[in-house]
């Protein structure tokens, strides 16, 4: 007995830091991320030397800001666990961009038009939250179904016609999108100010750690006092405003109001979350791996631009990756389990 | 005699058309190692997670330290100072131990950043205290052997100073020398005047660190004997057979406390 004992201790002693140390090397998924953008970015630019001016990095880093920002919404969800996932990102970054241009066209104010913009997407969030964790429904039905939705009333609002007339505060919101902060465009710095405030949130405040406990164990969780719907009903609240506050800047950067904006984004919006190590399973990922995911989609369509890859091999490039990156999540967890 | 900290009486559980517990009587003394043993769907776990409130019973009553209580959620067993280990051990695999320990209690500075270093702190010299050991609070559990992850367990539950601790079916699954490290952990409790029910289908274990053992069959308590007056074969003559013939026969045996078969309690 005591043989055995002192045997097992030597061996979970033994086991337990390698073990942990493997466990970091895991948890490293971000460096290897951001390896990848580097060796990308590097592979790219020697194709294409363009790639890297000054001009064309900003304007990379534009069209990726609005991937990145809604995507930390979207990771929010991925991450609070249950087979969580917000299907109608894309549809609600366009309606958020259309009630605000029409509310702005109504002659509203810009703070009013943008908050209430938001409202909507937030409200379309609560709606997903309430059917997942009151009604119980798988999250890819109602967030599908809210992907149709968002667009239809997009569509109503709209009539099918882009709304260009911006009313008084017209100019302002234009400039918001199409303004700079120094050299950097607007975008991009709202999309460092989400990202930024998402990773503070996610590992810095209690609900932070709520959501990954959450992810982890919904079980546990619940059983140690934590309101596990509460927590899940909040991302989804979080993901639709965020969804919706970005189709609103992405309306401002293209000075109109359109229904069809943001249409077919949520596919890069995931697949920047899975790609960057938000693992569908829940509970693991960071904001950061989203951030560097999105930039690698960022380059991949940029660089398949300036080498003029035609634009529908685009969507079956961004498809492909995500089955990929879907495809490492499963390899990542097998590896984690040994 | 001491008065019992936990009394639960006439208790009832239905699932359906499953009769899980059919009037269940159980009590805890303050400071004891109660034994709780049964065969499978005897209905050990089910009557332990209404003491728990993680479940609501059908019908009875729980009288905690002699006055009636009604547990809603485990949340309000906890406010009063019963903690429960579950069998699943409710560990999240992605977290460490430290935030295992902290769960759903993340101390928190200047009211809204989670302070990470006095939780880490205290995981330590709680962990310290209890004489666990692991490599660093900081290492997920998912990387931890059964017998440690058990240990966090505990050391969770014993971080809210309860004074009743509910352990299902610790033991199972770990190594020879996993169990003996958590059973020591039990025993130390005692000192601590922490009242402990053991989940066991090990009677060793009961009889190693038990001072009483409560025996359930189908949904019903047949008999609790004290540890130091009972046998194992007597134990698990009662679990297999019920105790027909024990629960016909204390009647006939006037020296209640003295002999080898003596009922305790009522
Ligand atoms: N949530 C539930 N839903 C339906 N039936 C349940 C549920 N929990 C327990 N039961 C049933 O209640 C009975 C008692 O189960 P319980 O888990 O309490 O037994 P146990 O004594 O803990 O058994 P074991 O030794 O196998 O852990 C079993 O028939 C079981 O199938
Ligand atoms: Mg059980």
């Amino acid at each position: 007995m005591t043989v055995e004992h002192a045997a097992s201790a030597v061996a979970e002693a033994g086991v337990a830091p390698r073990r942990g140390w493997g466990g970091r090397v895991m948890g490293s998924y971000e460096a290897a991320i951001y390896a990848a953008l580097l060796l990308v970015v590097a592979a790219v630019s020697i194709a294409t030397p363009r790639f890297l001016s000054p001009d064309n990095l900003f304007e990379v880093a534009r069209n990726f800001s609005f991937i990145a920002a809604a995507g930390v919404g979207e990771a929010i969800v991925i991450i609070a666990g249950g087979g969580g996932i917000d299907l109608s990102v894309g549809s609600v970054m366009g309606l958020g961009g259309v009630v605000a241009t029409k509310l702005l066209g109504m002659n509203l104010g810009l703070l009013p038009a943008v908050g209430l913009g938001v409202a909507a997407g937030w409200a379309c969030g609560a709606v997903n939250g309430l059917l997942v964790t009151k009604a119980k429904m798988t999250p890819l039905i109602p967030t599908l179904g809210m992907l149709s939705i968002a667009h239809g009333l997009a569509l109503v609002i709209t009539q099918g016609y882009p709304l260009s007339s911006l009313g008084p505060a017209g100019p302002a919101f234009i400039a918001l999108g199409a303004g700079y902060v120094g050299p950097v465009p607007n975008p991009v710095v709202y999309m460092a100010l989400v990202v930024g405030a998402g990773w503070a949130v996610l590992t810095h405040t209690p609900f932070g750690y709520d959501l990954y406990a959450v992810g982890g164990n919904d079980e546990a969780s619940h059983l140690s006092g934590i309101h596990v719907t509460r927590v899940r009903l909040a991302a989804y609240m979080i993901s639709g405003a965020l969804a919706a506050l970005t189709g609103i800047l992405l309306a401002a950067r293209l000075s109109v109001g359109d229904a069809t904006t943001g249409q077919g984004e949520e596919l890069n919006v995931i697949a920047a979350a899975v790609i960057g190590g938000v693992s569908l399973l829940g509970g693991q990922g960071s904001v950061l791996g989203l951030f560097a995911g999105a930039a690698l989609i960022g380059v991949l369509l940029n660089a398949m631009v300036l080498t003029g890859v035609p634009a529908f091999w685009q969507e079956v490039v961004i498809g492909s990756t995500i089955i990929v990156a879907v495809l490492l999540d499963r390899l990542r967890i097998r590896l984690a389990r040994d | 005699m001491t008065a019992a900290v936990v009394e639960m009486r006439a208790i009832e559980k239905h699932f359906g058309a499953v009769h899980a517990l059919r009037g269940v009587d159980l009590d805890l003394l303050p400071g004891e190692v109660l034994g709780l043993v049964g065969d499978n769907a005897a209905g050990k776990s089910t009557l332990m997670k209404v003491l728990s409130g993680a479940i609501p019973p059908d019908g009875g009553q729980i009288l905690f330290r002699g006055a009636p209580v009604r547990f809603a959620s485990p949340a309000e067993a906890r406010a009063r100072g019963i903690e429960m280990v579950y069998q699943d051990f409710a560990l999240c695999n992605n977290l460490d131990i430290a935030q295992n320990i902290f769960l759903g209690r993340w101390p928190v500075r200047g009211g809204v950043l989670v302070d990470r270093r006095a939780m880490q702190r205290a995981a330590e010299a709680m962990l310290e205290r209890l004489r666990i050991d692991v490599p660093s609070v900081t290492v997920q559990v998912r990387h931890l052997s059964g017998g440690r992850r058990q240990s966090v367990a505990i050391a969770r539950a014993l971080s809210f100073n309860p004074a009743v601790l509910i352990l299902d079916e610790p033991t199972a699954n770990l190594s020879p020398g996993a169990t003996h490290e958590v059973l020591s952990l039990v025993a130390d409790l005692k000192q601590h005047g922490v009242g402990v029910i053991l989940i066991s289908h090990r009677l060793q274990e009961v009889f190693a660190i038990g001072d009483r053992v409560a025996v359930l069959k189908q949904g019903r308590h047949v008999a609790t004997r004290r540890v130091r007056d009972a046998t194992e074969d007597e134990i698990l003559e009662l679990i297999v057979t019920g105790g027909r013939a024990a629960a016909t026969n204390p009647a006939r045996r006037p020296d209640a406390g003295g002999g080898p078969e003596s009922p305790v309690g009522d």
